[in-house]
């Protein structure tokens, strides 16, 4: 039988330990944070971090809040070095922004992205969120100040969004989609109470957050089909959530507003209806039943 | 058999041969060999019982139901839905979506012979979709046919789902 070497088996784990030590240090496989010298011409400077906690190597700060494209630098506000949670998704958001071919039609205005989406990430908003948006708007060709037009627009959005929620729900693996939800939601006419009151009912109620989302697009696309106001899709969306409906059964939900609308039934009836009917744990035929009798 | 004839056979005498298996034996325990019989062995009661049969055959079921409870489970979770486009201009149609990362890489729609573009996906229940469609890798359009497209905040609509 073969004599195992043990110093040169320890030799052999001192070595792998070191190594992975080094490269856990070294960060994200070789991906840098770039320096301004390394930006192409026309690029934005990076401007002023207040609260990121972001910088690079020249000193100065990767992001600013509020400061857009082509902003200039702000040495003074380099200062702010915290290291949460938060600051690891900024820098880790920052990183991809540069390094990602899936958006690099967005870097000229890397820096008003990062600007924009590093207090929502502070607030606790999911980094992915913003992944996935800027990933919608690179599928859809959008052009660099379309995109973030809508990331800071989103980005208000998750802002309020978690600062109401806080940071316990959605759980983190689900938190995204729901934010991508609701931001689509508010960007049609949602409002943030709404999408509160929603979340507290799936909370207290153990549902999905998915269903939460469904549920709250569902509302959007019944403001969209029987033009209710804001307050009324509100009422909607947690009616909807609320209910025993399958989220299956929203988009036939939302075809039987359009319906109604073309028939005459007002907004008013339709959510008197929606809301009686579903809040007796009624089924859409019931619905069905009682807006065309 | 003839006395002659068997002591042809056993040549050896007995009491040589005794000596002869006593060393091979000791020869066999310097050696490690096991000089018992193995454990199953030792304990054939323990094994022909009829309660650890019955324990076995238990376990043997749970176990194959619980595989075909959580492949039922999992067949109701997910469906399967058919993304379908008219467009006989276009040369190539995907479907980007939340569910895909909005790449659109892996889910190319396929043409029929009227030009209309097709192409099913496994999606789980319980949840809503958006998605476009992605035509010649320059355009995109919401789905003509799912009602009310919303707006994106970048300038279009985007097509949703709820399964």
């Amino acid at each position: 039988m073969k004599r195992i070497d043990w110093h040169k088996a320890v030799t052999f784990c001192l070595s792998l330990f070191f190594a992975a030590a080094l490269a856990a240090q070294g960060g994200s496989g070789g991906t840098k944070i770039p320096t301004p010298g390394g930006a192409p011409p026309g690029a934005a400077s990076p401007p002023a971090a207040p609260g990121s906690g972001l910088t690079d190597r020249s000193g100065g700060s990767l992001s600013g809040a509020g400061a857009g494209a082509g902003a200039d630098t702000s040495a003074g506000a380099g200062a702010d070095t915290r290291t949460g949670p938060g600051s690891a998704a900024i820098e880790s958001f920052g990183r991809w922004l540069e390094t990602s071919r899936e958006v690099s039609s967005f870097f000229p205005v890397r820096y008003r992205l990062l600007a924009a989406a590093a207090p929502a990430i502070e607030a606790g908003a999911p980094a992915e969120a913003f992944h996935i948006r800027l990933r919608e708007a690179a599928a859809k060709s959008a052009s660099p100040e379309t995109a973030a037009e809508a990331l800071e627009a989103d980005a208000e959005r998750w802002t309020a969004l978690a600062r109401s929620l806080g940071p316990d729900w959605p759980p983190a693996a689900k938190s995204a989609g729901f934010y991508v939800s609701a931001a689509l939601a508010m960007r049609n006419g949602i409002g943030l109470d709404a999408v509160e009151a929603v979340a507290s009912w799936t909370r207290s109620a153990k549902a999905s957050p998915e269903r939460a989302a469904a549920a709250l697009t569902a509302a959007a696309t019944l403001r969209a089909s029987i033009a209710f106001s804001p307050a009324e899709a509100g009422r909607a969306a947690l009616a909807v959530a609320a209910s025993r409906l399958k989220v299956g059964d929203f988009d036939e939900l939302a075809l039987l507003a359009e319906r109604a609308a073309r028939s005459g039934v007002t907004p008013f009836l339709f959510l008197a209806a929606l809301e009686s009917t579903l809040g007796s744990g009624g089924k859409l035929k019931d619905l069905e039943r009682r807006l065309f009798p | 058999m003839k006395q002659s004839e068997r002591e042809q056979l056993f040549e050896r005498e007995p009491e040589r041969a005794a000596r002869s298996a006593e060393a091979v034996m000791a020869r066999l325990r310097v050696l490690g060999a096991p000089d018992r019989a193995p454990a199953v062995l030792a304990f054939p009661a323990f094994v022909r019982s009829r309660l650890v049969r019955y324990v076995a055959a238990a376990a043997l079921v749970a176990v194959l139901s619980s595989l075909a409870t959580l492949a039922v489970i999992g067949d109701r979770a997910s469906t399967q839905v058919r993304f379908v486009l008219e467009a006989p201009e276009a040369n190539e149609v995907r479907l980007a979506a939340d569910f895909n990362d909005w790449t659109g890489e892996g889910y190319a729609l396929e043409r029929d012979a009227s030009g209309t573009w097709s192409i099913t996906v496994p999606l789980r229940k319980g949840a809503s979709y958006a998605y476009i469609f992605l035509i010649d890798g320059e355009r995109w359009m919401p789905d003509p046919e799912a009602g009310q497209a919303l707006d994106d905040g970048l300038g279009g609509g985007v097509s949703t789902i709820s399964l």
